[in-house]
C-alpha cells in the first residue's frame, strides 16, 4: 500500500513554526523547547538529535499533544499534512489526527502496553476508534500488520497479553499498532535506547523499511549519532531547547558547522580509527532552562565564543543552497581549526603498550568453570524456575590488561561480575585472587585488590551522605588511619578524578551524572585496588559526559597501572578502550580474542551478529541485517546443543544435538575450523 | 536538607498541624500550673453546671462541671496528659517493634522474610481492637499497660513501609557497593539503609500518634482503658453520654478535644510526607 | 491456580490457629479467669474449686489442646458468664454484625470510590483539595464520638431514626453510616492514588496517542488497573468492620457480636473471647484470601505467570 509522495505542491507531513514548550516548576519556569522551527517533507525520514535535556521528547510529545498537564504550549503555526493542528479542539484532534494521520512508537515497550489487555484489542482497538471499519476489518489489518513487523504465528499472538512477549517483541507490535491507520508522520521517540543491539539493529531496519514502503514521514529522536546517521535522510541537533543545526545527514555529519554539533562528534569513541586516542570533550554543564537566556545556550562551553555570544541570539546562518542551516555567528567553514576542537594530544602510546608487555603476565583473577543459577518465582501464581545465569565461565583477568566483556540481556554478565567482585559464591566452580581461593581472602584485602564501578550514576552514590563522606566510608570501615588522614585522602581522590574540593561537602543530588560517575571511580579507588570492574561505567550517561570519563578511566589506568574488567553492550567503547574481548552468550563464553584481532575476524556468529549490529556514524550506509533470529535469549529456557543454534544462520543439525567447547582457538561452535573458515567476513568500513 | 525545611516552613497543613501540637504540649506540660482546679477533686454541690455562657453557668467554672462537680476545664486540661503520653509512647513502641521488623525482613530477605510476612499475616488477622481491650482490661488498666498493649499492636504499618523501602533500596548500587567495600550488614543497614528510610519511619510516627490516641480513646469510652477517676478524653465522653441529651457539652467538648490532637498530627504527617516525597502528591 | 488456591487455604488455616494460639497464651498469661468468675474477694479454696471444675488446673498446652479438641468436634465450648454453649451465643449474635459489616462497606464504598475518582481526574483543584481536607478530618473523628453526635443530631434533634436498637434495617441506617465512614478518608486516597498512578504511566500515554480521551480513556484504560489494589482493600476493611464493630454496636446498643465481645471482656468470659478472636481471624484470612484469588483472576500477569 504505497503511496504517491511525489505529489508537487503536496503539503509538508509536517510543518513547525516557533514552537515553544514551557513547563511550570515550583520554583520557576522551566522552558524545555525554545523557538522551534523546521519542516518535514512528505515521505522523508528526519532525525532529532540531542542529549539529555535537549528538549527532543518534549518537542514530539508537544507535536501528538501528549504534554503533562503543567506544560504550556504555544506556537506560531503547527500543521501536519497541511490542517492546522493549533486551530482544532482536543476532541477534534483525539478522533482526526491522534493515532490516525500522525502514530507515535515510544521508547519504554515495557510499560507502554496496557497489561490488562490482549495484544489483538489493543491492535484493532486503535482502527475501531477511529470508525468506519468492522471488527473483522480490523483484526484482518492487525494479523497483515504483525507478519509485516516480522511477528510469527500473528494469528495466536492476538491473544495473548504483553509480558509474554520479549521487549523486541513489544516493540513491534508498537510500531504494528502505531501503523494501523495509515498515518502520514510517524514519530519514533527512541524506539531502541531499551532493547538489546542485535534486536536494535532489527528494529531499525524495520522502521527504515516501512517507511519507505508505505510512504510515511518519518521522525526519529534518538541522542545516537551512529544510529540517526543510517536511518534517516535529515537531520536536526537540539541543545537546550533549540535547533542548533540541520541538514542533511552527509552535510552535517561530514561538515558540522556548530561548534556543538563538531563538539559532539569528537566525542563519540570509535568514530576515528586511532586507538590510543583521547577523546574529545565538551568542557562545563548545559545552562539552566529555567528563566531566560540571553545569547547563544551554547556560549558557556564554547571555545570560539565572543562578546556578541553573550548578548544576543545567535542569527540563523546557512550554506550557499539554504539546505544546512545553523545558529551561530561564526561563518560556514569547511577546515576545522585546532581551537575548536577539545582533542587532547595523542596519548602515550608507549604508556598504553607498557604495561602489557613487562614480564610474563600474570593472572590477578581467575574463573575456572563458575557456575552460578537461581530459583525464580515471577508471581505467586507461577511455577518457581530456575534460571541458569552464569554456566562454565572459565576466564582469566591478566595483569594491565583492559578485557572487555561484551553480552546482551541474558548473557549472565552482571552475575559473572558479582561472583568476580566477591558478593556471590558461584553454585561450582573456583574463583582465585592472585591465586588464592577468593572465598577465603577476608573482606578488607579483598577490598583494596578489587572494587567496582557502577553503570547508574544516579543510584551508586548514596544520596544522604555528602561526597566527601562517601568517598571516606571504605577507609572508615576498614579503619584505615586517623580521621584526619582519611579526609585527606579522600580530598587526594577527588582531586585524582578532577573533582572541584568545594563539592566536598555536597550532595549527590546537586551534582551532575557525569561528576557522580568521577564520585563513584574516586570512592572506588580510594582503597587502591589493582583491579576496577566496571558495569556499563558510560551507558547511563550522555555522549559528551561519556568521553570525560572514558578519558578519565584511561588516564587513570596508566597513571596507576590499573587493570580494568568493562562489562558493555557498547561495542564502539570496546573498540575505544579494551586489549582484549570476551563474549558471552546465555551464560556462556562463546568467543575470546584481542581487540584488533576480534575486530578483524569475528570468528562465531554472534560475535559476527553483533559487530554488524555496531552502528557507526556512516551517512548513507543503511542498518545491516544483523543475520540472526529474531528468538531472544532467555536464561529460563536453554536450547540443546549449542545455545546459539536457534538463532545462528549457519547453524546445522548437529548444533541442536552437540555441546560446542571452548576449545584452544577459544571459539565455542561446532562449525569454527581456523584453517577452512566457511564464512567471509564483509570488513567493517572506517 | 535545606530544601526540606524551606517546604516544610511554606507546607499551610504542616504549620497548622505542628503549631496545634505544640500549643497542645505546652498544655499538657503546664496543666498543673494553668488548671483552675485539681481536676480529681469532687464538689457534689456544683455538680453538672452548664459552660460559664451558658443560663446557669458560672464563671469559675469556665467550662462547667462534670456529674461529680469536677471542673471541666481542668479535667480537660489534665487528660492532655494522658492523650499525649499514650500517643507518642504507643508510636514509640510500634515504631522499634515494626522498623526492626521490616528493615530485617526486608534486607536478608529469604526466610527471615517469610517468617516476618507470616507475622505480619498473623498480626494482621488478629481483630485488634478487641484484643487490646482484652488484654489491658484483664491485665489491668493503667498507662503503662495502655500504652505496651497500644504499642505491642500496632507496628504493621511500619513494618509494610519499612520493610518495601528497604527491598527497594536494597537493590541499588550504593549497596552493593558497600557491600564490595567489605561492610557488614550491621553496618549497611544503619549507614545505608536507614538514613534512606528515616523520613517515611517519621511520617508513619507521626499518623500512628493519632491512632493510639484514637485507639485509647475508644478503650476508654467502652470502661476498658483508663479507669475513673483519671481524666481522659474518651473516659469523659463516656461519663457524660448519660446526660447527653440534656448537657450536650460533656459529650462534644472531649470529643472535639480528640479530634483536634489528632488532626494536628494528620495534618503534620500528611505534610511531612508531602515535604519528604513530593512525587506522591502529583 | 487451584494448587495455590488450595496452598492459600491451608496458610490461612494455619494463621487462624495460630492466631488462636497467640490469643489464648496472651489471655492466659493476662488473666486469672477462676478469680474473674468468683469474684473479687472470693474464698481461695472456692477458686481452686472453680479452677478444676473448669480443668484451669491442667497445663496450658493441654487446655489449647483440649479446645481444639473440641473445635474440630463442634463444640465450641461453654460461656463462663452466660452458662451457655458458645456456639449458640455466636450464632444468635452473628447475623446483625454481618448485616452492619455488609451495609457499611456499601456505604463506604459508594462514598469513597466517586469521591476517589473526582478527585485523581482533577487533582490539585478545589474539589481534590476539598476531597483530601475531609478526609484527613474524618481520619481524625473518633468513631464513637461520630456514633454519639449523629444521635443527638438526627435522632433526638431531628427525630428522623431511632435512637438505638436492632430492630428494623432503619435502625441500621445511623451505626452503619458511621463505620462505613470510617474507612472512607482510606479507601478514598487509595483510589485517588492508583488512580492518579495509572493515569502518569506509559501505556495511558500510549492510549492518548492512538486518539483515547476523556471518558473513553478513563472506563476502558484507566479504571481496570486502577481498581485491582481496591479490591485487595475493600476486603481487608470489611474483615476489620466484623472485629471493629465493637465500638458503634455499643453506641447504638446493637446486640452484635462486637457488643457480646465487650460483655465477654467485662466478665472475664474466656472461652467465648477466645472463639470470637478465632472466628474473626478465620473471616479476616478467608476473606484475603478470597481478594487474592480476584485479583489473580483479574489480572493477566498473575494469571498467565
Amino acid at each position: 500500500m504505497s503511496r504517491e509522495n511525489q505529489a508537487v505542491g503536496a503539503p509538508p507531513a509536517l510543518r513547525v513554526e516557533g514552537l515553544h514548550v514551557d513547563i511550570a516548576l515550583p520554583h520557576g519556569t522551566l522552558h524545555a523547547v525554545r523557538n522551534l522551527s523546521f519542516s518535514l517533507p512528505r515521505g522523508e525520514a528526519l532525525g532529532i538529535v540531542g542529549e539529555s535535556g535537549s528538549g527532543k521528547s518534549m518537542t514530539a510529545l508537544a507535536l501528538m499533544g501528549l504534554l503533562p498537564p503543567n506544560a504550556n504550549r504555544r506556537a506560531g503555526a503547527m500543521q501536519v499534512g497541511g490542517r492546522d493542528l493549533l486551530a482544532m479542539s482536543d476532541k477534534q484532534i483525539a478522533q482526526d489526527i491522534a493515532g490516525r494521520r500522525m502514530a507515535m512508537v515510544f521508547q519504554e515497550p515495557m510499560n507502554s502496553l496496557n497489561p490488562v489487555y490482549t495484544i489483538g484489542r489493543q491492535l484493532t482497538e486503535t482502527m475501531l476508534l477511529h470508525g468506519g471499519t468492522s471488527q473483522a476489518a480490523a483484526t484482518e489489518r492487525a494479523i497483515y500488520l504483525l507478519d509485516k513487523v516480522g511477528i510469527p504465528d500473528a494469528h495466536s499472538r492476538l491473544h495473548q497479553y504483553p509480558h509474554q512477549l520479549s521487549g523486541g517483541q513489544r516493540q513491534r507490535v508498537m510500531i504494528a499498532m502505531a501503523l494501523m491507520n495509515e498515518p502520514d508522520l510517524i514519530i519514533a521517540d527512541e524506539p531502541t535506547t531499551a532493547l538489546d543491539v542485535t534486536v536494535q539493529a532489527q528494529i531499525l531496519r524495520l522502521l527504515s523499511d516501512l517507511q519507505r514502503e508505505f510512504g510515511m514521514a518519518m521522525i526519529l529522536i534518538t541522542h545516537d549519532l551512529g544510529i540517526v546517521s543510517r536511518t534517516v535522510d535529515r537531520i536536526a541537533v537540539m541543545y537546550a531547547g533549540e535547533l542548533v543545526e540541520t541538514g542533511s545527514v552527509q552535510d552535517v555529519l561530514r561538515g558540522p558547522q556548530h561548534p556543538y554539533t563538531r563538539g559532539l562528534l569528537d566525542c563519540v569513541p570509535g568514530a576515528k580509527r586511532e586507538t590510543g586516542r583521547r577523546l574529545g570533550s565538551i568542557p562545563g554543564l548545559v545552562p539552566s532552562l529555567i528563566g531566560e537566556i540571553r545569547g547563544c545556550a551554547f556560549a558557556n562551553r564554547c571555545s570560539r565564543a565572543g562578546e556578541a555570544c553573550y548578548t544576543a541570539p545567535p542569527p540563523l546562518n546557512a550554506t550557499d543552497d539554504g539546505t544546512h542551516a545553523y545558529r551561530c555567528v561564526l561563518p560556514a567553514s569547511w577546515s576545522r581549526s585546532s581551537a575548536d576542537m577539545h582533542l587532547g594530544e595523542l596519548r602515550e602510546a608507549a604508556a598504553v603498550q607498557q604495561s602489557t608487555t613487562e614480564q610474563k603476565p600474570q593472572a590477578v583473577l581467575s574463573a575456572r568453570e563458575v557456575s552460578c543459577s537461581f530459583v525464580v518465582q515471577h508471581s505467586v501464581f507461577a511455577k518457581p524456575r530456575r534460571l541458569h545465569a552464569v554456566d562454565g565461565v572459565s576466564l582469566e583477568l591478566m595483569r594491565g590488561e583492559v578485557l572487555a566483556l561484551v553480552g546482551e540481556s541474558g548473557c549472565g554478565k552482571t552475575t559473572l561480575a558479582k561472583i568476580l567482585l566477591g558478593l556471590l559464591t558461584a553454585d561450582r566452580g573456583q574463583m582465585l585472587l592472585d591465586g588464592r581461593d577468593l572465598a577465603g581472602v577476608p573482606a578488607l584485602e579483598r577490598t583494596r585488590r578489587i572494587q567496582p564501578v557502577f553503570q547508574d550514576p544516579y543510584s551508586s552514590l548514596n544520596p544522604r551522605k555528602t561526597i566527601g563522606e562517601t568517598v571516606m566510608r571504605p577507609l572508615e570501615i576498614h579503619r584505615i588511619g586517623t580521621r584526619a588522614q582519611q579526609q585527606r585522602r579522600a580530598e587526594e581522590m577527588l582531586d585524582l578524578v578532577q573533582m572541584p574540593l568545594r563539592l566536598f561537602h555536597s550532595y549527590p543530588g546537586q551534582i551532575s551524572g557525569g561528576q557522580r560517575q568521577r564520585v563513584a571511580i574516586a570512592r572506588a579507588l580510594v582503597t587502591e585496588p589493582a583491579v576496577l570492574i566496571c558495569d556499563e561505567p558510560t551507558s547511563a550517561l550522555d555522549v559528551s559526559v561519556q568521553s570525560q570519563i572514558l578519558n578519565l578511566l584511561s588516564d587513570l589506568r596508566d597513571q596507576l597501572g590499573l587493570t580494568y574488567l568493562i562489562i558493555t553492550h557498547d561495542l564502539s567503547v570496546v573498540e575505544h578502550m579494551a586489549t582484549r574481548v570476551a563474549v558471552m552468550y546465555l551464560g556462556q563464553i562463546v568467543e575470546i580474542s584481542d581487540k584488533d584481532a576480534l575486530f578483524a575476524a569475528r570468528r562465531h556468529p554472534y560475535t559476527r551478529a553483533l559487530l554488524r549490529s555496531l552502528l557507526k556514524m556512516l551517512p548513507g550506509v543503511p542498518v545491516p541485517d544483523p543475520s540472526v533470529g529474531s528468538g531472544f535469549p532467555n536464561p529460563l529456557e536453554i536450547p540443546a546443543g549449542c545455545r546459539f543454534h536457534p538463532r545462528c544462520p549457519e547453524a546445522e543439525q548437529r548444533c541442536g544435538r552437540e555441546l560446542p567447547e571452548l576449545g584452544p582457538d577459544q571459539v565455542r561452535c561446532l562449525l569454527y575450523d581456523a584453517r577452512n573458515p566457511r564464512w567471509t567476513n564483509d570488513p567493517i568500513p572506517a | 536538607m535545606q530544601v526540606m525545611r524551606r517546604r516544610m516552613r511554606s507546607h499551610k497543613g504542616f504549620l497548622i498541624g505542628a503549631g496545634i501540637l505544640l500549643v497542645l504540649i505546652l498544655i499538657a506540660a503546664l496543666a498543673p500550673w494553668i488548671a483552675p482546679y485539681d481536676p480529681l477533686e469532687t464538689k457534689l454541690v456544683a455538680r453538672l453546671l452548664p459552660p460559664a455562657w451558658e443560663q446557669g453557668g458560672r464563671w469559675e467554672y469556665l467550662l462547667g462541671t462534670d456529674h461529680l462537680g469536677r471542673d471541666y476545664l481542668s479535667r480537660l486540661l489534665y487528660g492532655s496528659r494522658i492523650s499525649l503520653a499514650i500517643g507518642f509512647g504507643a508510636a514509640s513502641l510500634g515504631c522499634l517493634i515494626g522498623v526492626t521488623l521490616g528493615v530485617c525482613a526486608g534486607y536478608f530477605g529469604g526466610r527471615i522474610d517469610q517468617a516476618v510476612n507470616y507475622i505480619l499475616t498473623c498480626q494482621l488477622a488478629l481483630p485488634g481492637l478487641l484484643l487490646t481491650m482484652a488484654l489491658v482490661f484483664l491485665i489491668g488498666p493503667s498507662l503503662l499497660v495502655v500504652v505496651c498493649v497500644i504499642g505491642g499492636l500496632h507496628w504493621t504499618y511500619y513494618l509494610v513501609v519499612t520493610r518495601s523501602a528497604t527491598m527497594q533500596i536494597r537493590r541499588l548500587d550504593y549497596v552493593t557497593a558497600a557491600q564490595a567495600i567489605g561492610s557488614t550488614p550491621l553496618q549497611i543497614i544503619l549507614y545505608e539503609v536507614l538514613p534512606n528510610v528515616r523520613n517515611q519511619i517519621i511520617v508513619i510516627f507521626t499518623l500512628e500518634v493519632g491512632i493510639a490516641i484514637l485507639a485509647e480513646a475508644a478503650l476508654s469510652f467502652l470502661g476498658v482503658g483508663i479507669q475513673p477517676p483519671t481524666p481522659s478524653w474518651g473516659l469523659m465522653i463516656a461519663e457524660g453520654k448519660t446526660a447527653m441529651f440534656y448537657r450536650p457539652w460533656l459529650v462534644v467538648l472531649p470529643g472535639l478535644a480528640i479530634f483536634l490532637l489528632v488532626i494536628a498530627t494528620n495534618l503534620m504527617g500528611d505534610g511531612l510526607r508531602d515535604v519528604t516525597a513530593p512525587e506522591g502528591r502529583n | 491456580m487451584l494448587r495455590y488456591a488450595l496452598k492459600r487455604l491451608v496458610l490461612a488455616l494455619l494463621v487462624a490457629l495460630s492466631v488462636s494460639v497467640a490469643t489464648f497464651a496472651l489471655l492466659s498469661f493476662a488473666t486469672d479467669p477462676a478469680r474473674a468468675i468468683a469474684g473479687e474477694d472470693a474464698d481461695p479454696l472456692v477458686i481452686e474449686q472453680i479452677r478444676e471444675r473448669y480443668g484451669l488446673d491442667r497445663p496450658l498446652p493441654v487446655q489449647y489442646g483440649a479446645w481444639i479438641g473440641g473445635l474440630v468436634r463442634g463444640d465450641l465450648g461453654e460461656s463462663y458468664h452466660w452458662k451457655r454453649p458458645v456456639s449458640e451465643l455466636i450464632a444468635t449474635h452473628a447475623p446483625v454484625t454481618i448485616k452492619l459489616a455488609l451495609m457499611s462497606i456499601f456505604v463506604t464504598i459508594v462514598i469513597a470510590l466517586p469521591l476517589g475518582i473526582i478527585a485523581a481526574l482533577r487533582p490539585n483543584t478545589l474539589i481534590d483539595r476539598a476531597a483530601l481536607s475531609t478526609a484527613v478530618a474524618a481520619q481524625a473523628i473518633p468513631s464513637f464520638w461520630l456514633g454519639l453526635i449523629f444521635i443527638i443530631l438526627f435522632a433526638v434533634k431531628l427525630r428522623l431514626f431511632p435512637v438505638s436498637g436492632d430492630g428494623t434495617t432503619w435502625h441500621f441506617v445511623l451505626p452503619c453510616i458511621v463505620l462505613g465512614a470510617s474507612s472512607v478518608p482510606a479507601v478514598m486516597r487509595l483510589t485517588r492514588t492508583g488512580l492518579l498512578e495509572v493515569l502518569g504511566s506509559d501505556y495511558i500515554r500510549t492510549a492518548r496517542s492512538k486518539g483515547f480521551r476523556g471518558l473513553r480513556l478513563l472506563l476502558r484504560h484507566a479504571l481496570r488497573n486502577a481498581m485491582l489494589p481496591v479490591v485487595s482493600v475493600l476486603a481487608i476493611q470489611l474483615g476489620h468492620k466484623l472485629g471493629g464493630s465493637v465500638i458503634v454496636e455499643s453506641v447504638f446498643a446493637i446486640n452484635g457480636l462486637g457488643r457480646l465481645a465487650l460483655q465477654s471482656i467485662l466478665g472475664g468470659d474466656i472461652p467465648t473471647l477466645q472463639m470470637l478472636v478465632f472466628v474473626f481471624a478465620l473471616t479476616f484470612v478467608l476473606l484475603t484470601l478470597l481478594s487474592d484469588l480476584l485479583n489473580g483472576w483479574l489480572d493477566p500477569r498473575l494469571r498467565l505467570g
